[in-house]
């Protein structure tokens, strides 16, 4: 893992060299939350309808929000030949996958607080506390997804229809993330009884070292080594 | 050339097709005219043989995708490659059936095309990974298709259990597809040999598909449309 941190302040400063396009993402997040809360304010909802369903906009905005903006991630090194030369050097892929994985994790957490305090803000939903539990859950669904879209954007990242490309080969295999993040986020927020012991926690950190295990593997054959 | 063997495989071949078109009108004898109406249903349930064949074809084939998938990451081998692509594509051909015939049956039965429910829902799922799968081999690049297929084959392929297995956690999630085959159900014999033939005859359907797309596969790599 010697090349890992070096990796990740590369990565780091290819981000924020292009953060204008971070910004476009921010933007979309946002538009999104004002979307749902727009589409929902002529059905007149009650409050507690409201927090109910909270959970569920909360989560189809951070992955998909997530789908659209991560379908960049090696742009860059295409361009630049970037990904040819880290072949011919002789940096483990596994470790370039895994740096990769970092910066997008970072960028979807950022997403996923920002989906957070747009969606509380204009559906005006009360969270009762909880907020290590909020956080537990995030962590363990955020990393399972980026490591997820990491792969599949190495995968599609060659296509000429790589921008509507990984959206589509990405989402259905999100969805059993979908289903453990809503229900824990729903014990916390709606049922106020989250559960350690759930079958959740255990599938959510079951998928992390799936997926984080099956990147770092399958990450070279993706990129045609 | 080696005649003799060439001419013992193309008979061999027609051996198997004969079998298989014998073993697919002997199940529509034992759908349509053998098996008594079953005492709820009626003639609907006459369906379920089809149903629930092509449901264990389609997880077959995807199995079938997942080995080839990992033949091709270790040896780059051109077949285990067409062999993958053969096999989603005929997992995405039985999803489909698995997903309209039991909307055929649902109708009559539960008054609606489609519940929430969790068979339903996992394999709609399915159908949606399975489609992707088929949309990267149309639209991925293609010197590095076959590479990117048995990626998204590998990881498709370990997700279906989860999908299945996170669909029955969810609480709000009633039960209501018939669990014939768990709870014993098919108690007339007659039932049970249909049940077993049909879905034989189905998972031979599935195999020989499988083999001929592989053949038009081979072909296309070997003349370069691929």
């Amino acid at each position: 893992m010697s090349r890992f941190f070096p990796l990740v302040r590369a990565y780091g400063r290819l981000e924020f060299r292009e953060r204008e396009i971070s910004a476009l993402y921010v933007f979309f997040v946002l538009l999104l939350s004002v979307f749902f809360s727009l589409a929902l304010s002529g059905a007149y909802l009650e409050a507690e309808i409201r927090r109910k369903i909270f959970p569920s906009l909360l989560w189809i905005s951070a992955f998909v929000s997530g789908a659209v903006a991560l379908g960049r991630s090696f742009e860059a090194d295409l361009a630049h030949r970037a990904l040819d030369a880290l072949r011919l050097s002789r940096v483990p892929l596994g470790e370039v996958f895994l740096a990769k994985l970092f910066i997008n994790w970072l960028e979807v957490a950022a997403g996923l607080v920002l989906s957070f305090i747009s969606l509380v803000v204009l559906l005006d939903v009360t969270i009762p506390g909880g907020e290590l539990k909020l956080l537990l859950t995030a962590l363990l669904a955020s990393i399972s997804f980026s490591a997820l879209a990491t792969l599949l954007s190495a995968v599609s990242i060659f296509s000429r229809i790589r921008h509507i490309l990984l959206p589509v080969i990405l989402l259905p295999l999100v969805v059993p993330l979908l289903f453990a993040a809503v229900e824990l986020t729903t014990q916390v927020v709606v049922d106020k009884n989250f559960d350690i012991d759930s079958p959740w926690v255990y599938l959510l950190l079951l998928l992390d070292v799936v997926y984080v295990s099956l990147g770092a593997w399958l990450f070279p054959h993706a990129i045609g080594e | 050339m080696n005649t003799s063997a060439s001419n013992a495989s193309g008979m061999g071949e027609r051996a198997a097709i004969l079998a298989l078109w014998l073993m697919i009108s002997v199940s529509l004898y034992l759908v349509f005219m053998w098996v008594p109406n079953e005492r709820e249903m009626g003639a609907v349930q006459r369906i379920f043989y089809f149903h629930v064949g092509s449901a264990f074809a389609t997880y077959s084939a995807i199995a079938v995708s997942l080995v080839a998938s990992l033949i091709y990451l270790g040896t780059k081998s051109r077949k285990a490659d067409a062999v993958n692509e053969a096999a989603a594509e005929v997992a995405l051909v039985f999803c489909s059936l698995t997903l309209l015939t039991g909307m055929i049956w649902a109708r009559p039965i539960w008054n609606t095309w489609f519940r929430g429910e969790p068979r339903l829902v996992s394999f709609l799922v399915l159908w949606m990974i399975l489609f992707s799968m088929n949309l990267l081999r149309r639209f991925g690049e293609r010197e590095r298709i076959a590479s990117q297929c048995a990626v998204l084959s590998i990881v498709s392929a370990l997700t279906v259990p989860v999908v299945v297995f996170s669909i029955r956690l969810l609480p709000q999630v009633a039960q209501l597809h018939p669990q014939v085959v768990e709870n014993r159900g098919l108690r007339d014999p007659r039932f049970v040999t249909a049940f077993w033939f049909v879905n034989a005859a189905v998972l031979g359907l599935q195999a020989y598909l499988i083999w001929i797309r592989t053949r038009i596969g081979m072909l296309e790599r070997t003349l370069g449309v691929r």
